[in-house]
């Protein structure tokens, strides 16, 4: 189960990242190609460049949570037993959900806000909510991230580097082709 | 409950230009003018320099109630009510007098009051910001639109600046304003089209040696309050905004003309060589600009608006 | 009473080992249901608009053309280059280190990937050489932190975007302390060197040189598109043809061209580059620069509330009123981030501290661009001390050492590093001379 979701949680990760990020370099090159060759541009390249930019990005760093990436200072969790550590991992790991969980709602807030406004982007005449989409749904994948985690650790919740356990666990269980 | 005890009410004010600039004086000015008539009753929060919320969040910052009064440019609020975009058309409502007459129309005002009174913003309050002109570096003068062919000017990037610029054959090229100064200095623009005060607040001024006074476009801000707080407020404490703010207006359009041909002088006086128009030129330029009324305006704002903002510049196609 | 609020949630958060965009972001949003509220929403929508920038956007960009970079092979012909022009030096392959360091550091926007690029080939070549582990690593991990200083750095990319300072300028004046850093540096190498008596290589042969440097040359051409492309040429006349000087691009624009130069060089002229390997690259890349977009977006967050409750003006205030003089003031501020550098890394200092130190430096009157090369050289110095320190962590995967050991090795390096911070921080003209010159 946690690695079914763990698999479809990668794969629409990967096709974000790569995707919107291809797509914003492409967008950039030929801006620069229109505008230094060319002698044109066209005006609504930058916008629709940073955003998709942003957006992949955005998914980039849920990625970074099962990779381990986002960095913390682990001194005390270092210096304490595997006890006190599972004290702290439950505390530190509980503390980042309740935020990718407020974060979530705030933004679906917002999202419907945008909706009910119907605000327009004004480069693209595309209407702010797509472009704000990015928010609440990668909120949603942090959140979805740190509970998986938080699931697989079960007993090892003690570890000194949680991620790594759930990147062991994860690859374990596919032998067994669950 | 007697009225002496009550909490005081906070304002919160949004600006996204900095504290020196004409805009960042009107609302000290306003400010200070809500303060001398409210007293004790208000605490009054400033932000210069978008610290805050910047261009392009505070229409949502303001909706939402994070902040009580917002003054970007009309065409900011064009994401809420499309036909804004049209008080931008060049050589239209070129004029203070001109622009105030036609916020004060009704049929103008029905293509934005009631849908920005729908989405919880109430318009209370319109400041000039100044005459766009158009500065650039190079070794030849501007003065009509064949001499700007070719030429990259860094314009915002509303289908209205683009379009006006291509009519007139330059490359208008959508460099965000942050990175302009930069663009300019390095050559990857050739000129700018901004308010004097713009130009000189930027220290942009320095990059050029050539300023075209085209007057293109006059450029307005709209003062923004949320509606449902706005209403929500004691009829004195409501009431004392108001006339601080007449004040502020007041201190703006006066200072306003004055700071935008003060900063020409200042700019004149830095070495930059400033051209005006003579009517032959000016006329040149109207005629390959005016054509995007045609593009923009009827789609924007429909054919009886569009015919009574031609009514009020005084001006047919 | 807010503000030690937010201060102590933000350390507990801290000490307890939550990630420190959440101790950012965590802070703030506590903070402010508690004492100052937000309208619902707000906070949702300033994690996108604090993201929305064309300028944040030269970070990912930068990280790529590194990446594409090191896949096609364009490194590993950098690195030979080096060699052949130094190797028959006294401590020639040490002194090579550092320069192939300053050649990728033109290049990559960040020190970590610095080291990671070329550590992972230099690292057996020196062992190969005769080099001791500990002179080998210790040279990696301390020169790979050049990567900063010379343009392009994405901490005074960040720097620039949170301070609203011009970011060429920023670059060029890392460019003067970045070549004292490395002159510093290949002291160092030589010194150290002929301590261990490692033997001198035989002189590459002209051709040899030749070749090395016709092999690299589409390599040395993105350094080069970079430099020119962001600070222009001299005007020149060609065939009665007038061309003007200038700047070609911006610095995201310059990042984009490097891309596109890796790209065509590692695919099509090296023929090392497949394209599997840029969606591979892509995928790898990504998650690392989106670690850098969270802390971004959570220390802005930070930033909204600290902004909203007042609180640098009145640090600025607090500064004056202290009567410090800006050599105390700076003496205190290489304190500090010296204290910050053993448990942060380099992107979260510039977020935390560049807008509250900046306005208190700027009402001093110290230069904000002189104040930002004061910082990077600090960051430098916190990549390679222990606990936290990003190039420790990264030479110690190349080489199998402990962290400690690694930082013992680069002990005898750090005088370098320290040498180099004490000028940056005492002779302002080191970094204000090439930006005063952009005119
Ligand atoms: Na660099
Ligand atoms: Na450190």
């Amino acid at each position: 189960m946690i690695r079914r979701l763990d698999l479809l949680l990668c794969g629409f990760e990967k096709l974000m990242m790569v995707g919107l990020t291809l797509v914003g370099v492409c967008l950039g090159l030929l801006q620069i190609i229109l505008r230094y060759v060319f002698n044109s541009g066209i005006h609504w390249l930058e916008s629709v460049l940073v955003i998709s930019l942003v957006w992949a990005m955005l998914f980039g760093a849920s990625r970074a949570i099962r990779e381990g990436y986002h960095p913390r200072v682990d001194l005390l969790p270092m210096a304490m037993g595997p006890r006190g550590r599972a004290v702290l991992n439950l505390l530190a790991y509980g503390a980042t959900l309740a935020l990718c969980l407020y974060y979530a709602y705030d933004a679906i807030f917002y999202a419907n806000f945008l909706n009910m406004i119907g605000a327009v982007n004004q480069e693209t005449d595309i209407p702010e909510l797509y472009f704000f989409l990015v928010v609440p749904i990668t909120m949603v994948f942090f959140s979805l991230r740190y509970v998986l985690l938080l699931l697989s650790l079960g007993r090892d919740i003690g570890a000194l580097k949680p991620e790594e356990i759930y990147l062991s666990k994860i690859a374990s269980n596919k032998g067994q082709g669950k | 409950a007697s009225i002496a005890n009550a909490e005081p009410i906070k304002i919160v004010m949004s600006d996204d230009s900095a504290k020196v600039s004409l805009k960042g004086q009107t609302f000290e000015k306003f400010a200070e003018e809500v303060k001398k008539r409210l007293g004790d009753k208000v605490v009054i929060e400033l932000h210069h320099s978008s610290t805050l919320f910047d261009q392009s969040d505070q229409v949502q910052g303001l909706q939402l109630g994070a902040v009580n009064f917002i003054a970007p440019t009309t065409g900011t609020y064009a994401t809420l009510a499309k036909g804004m975009n049209a008080f931008n058309l060049p050589f239209l409502l070129d004029t203070p007098e001109k622009f105030s007459a036609a916020m004060q129309d009704e049929t103008v005002r029905s293509i934005f009051v009631p849908q920005l009174r729908s989405k919880n913003i109430e318009p209370v309050a319109f400041w000039i910001n100044g005459p766009r002109v158009l500065g650039y570096s190079g070794n030849k003068d501007v003065l009509t639109p064949a001499d700007i062919a070719g030429m990259k000017i860094r314009v915002q990037s509303a289908p209205v600046y683009v379009k006006t610029f291509e009519a007139v054959g330059a490359n208008p090229v959508s460099v965000n304003w942050g990175e302009a100064p930069t663009a300019l200095q390095t050559g990857v623009i050739d000129g700018a089209e901004v308010t004097p005060n713009a130009w000189k607040g930027s220290g942009m001024y320095e990059m050029i040696n050539h300023l075209t006074l085209t007057n293109h476009m006059y450029s307005y801000y709209m003062v923004g309050t949320s509606k449902n707080w706005w209403d929500g407020l004691p009829d004195d404490v409501r009431s004392g905004i108001a006339d601080a703010l007449k004040a502020a207006t007041d201190w703006n359009l006066e200072n306003g003309l004055k700071m935008n041909s003060d900063d020409v002088e200042f700019i004149r006086q830095s070495g930059v060589k400033v051209h005006s128009l003579n009517d032959e030129q000016h006329a040149a330029w109207v005629a390959k600009m005016k054509p995007v009324w045609k593009e923009l305006g009827e789609p924007l704002v429909g054919p009886e608006v569009m015919a009574r903002l031609k009514e009020i510049a005084g001006a047919a196609d | 009473m807010t503000v030690a609020f937010l201060a102590i949630v933000f350390f507990v958060l801290i000490l307890i080992g939550a990630p420190i965009a959440v101790a950012l972001g965590g802070a703030a949003v506590l903070s402010s249901i508690f004492f100052s509220p937000i309208p619902t929403g707000i906070l949702g929508q300033k994690l996108l608009t604090n993201l929305e920038h064309f300028t944040l956007m030269a970070v990912p960009f930068f990280f790529l053309a590194a990446a594409l970079m090191e896949n096609g092979g364009l490194v590993r012909r950098l690195v030979d280059l080096a060699t052949a022009l130094m190797g028959h030096f006294k401590a020639g392959l040490g002194m090579a280190t550092v320069l192939t360091c300053i050649f990728f550091a033109a290049i990559s926007g960040s020190s970590p990937a610095t080291v990671a690029a070329v550590g992972n080939i230099l690292y057996p070549a020196l062992l190969k050489e005769g080099y001791s582990k500990k002179f080998s690593i210790g040279a990696i991990c301390t020169s790979g932190s050049i990567g900063i200083l010379l343009p392009p750095s994405i901490p005074l990319i960040l720097y620039g975007f949170v301070t609203e300072t011009s970011i060429p300028k920023l670059f060029l004046a890392g460019v003067v302390p970045g070549v004292i850093y490395g002159l510093l540096l290949l002291f160092t190498a030589r010194f150290l060197a002929t301590r261990e008596g490692v033997e001198v290589r035989q002189r590459a042969a002209v051709g040899e040189m030749g070749r090395a440097f016709r092999v690299s040359f589409p390599a040395l051409l993105l350094p080069i598109v970079i430099i020119v492309g962001i600070y222009g040429f001299p005007g020149f006349e060609l065939f009665g043809m007038q061309f003007e000087g200038g700047a070609i691009f911006t610095p995201t624009e310059a990042a984009l061209v490097a891309i596109g130069l890796a790209v065509i060089v590692g695919m099509l002229i090296y023929r090392e580059l497949k394209v599997r390997d840029v969606f591979n690259v892509v995928a790898a890349t990504v998650p690392r620069v989106g670690m850098i977009f969270w802390v971004t977006a959570n220390a802005l967050m930070f930033g909204y509330f600290i902004t909203k409750i007042g609180v640098p003006a009145k640090l600025a205030q607090l500064v004056l009123d202290a009567g410090l003089s800006p050599v105390q003031f700076l003496l205190c501020v290489n304190v500090l981030l010296v204290i910050v550098g053993f448990f942060l890394e380099g992107v979260p200092t510039i977020l935390i501290f560049a807008p509250l130190l900046e306005p208190a430096a700027r009402s001093l009157g110290i230069d904000p661009v002189h104040f930002a090369i004061i910082m990077v050289v600090n960051i430098e110095l916190g990549l390679i001390t222990p606990p936290v320190g990003m190039n420790l962590f990264v030479a110690s995967s190349i080489s199998g050492m402990s962290v400690l050991t690694v930082f013992r090795a680069a002990l005898p390096w750090i005088a370098a590093t320290l040498t180099a911070l004490l000028l940056v921080t005492f002779v302002p003209q080191v970094s204000l001379y090439l930006p005063a010159l952009m005119k």
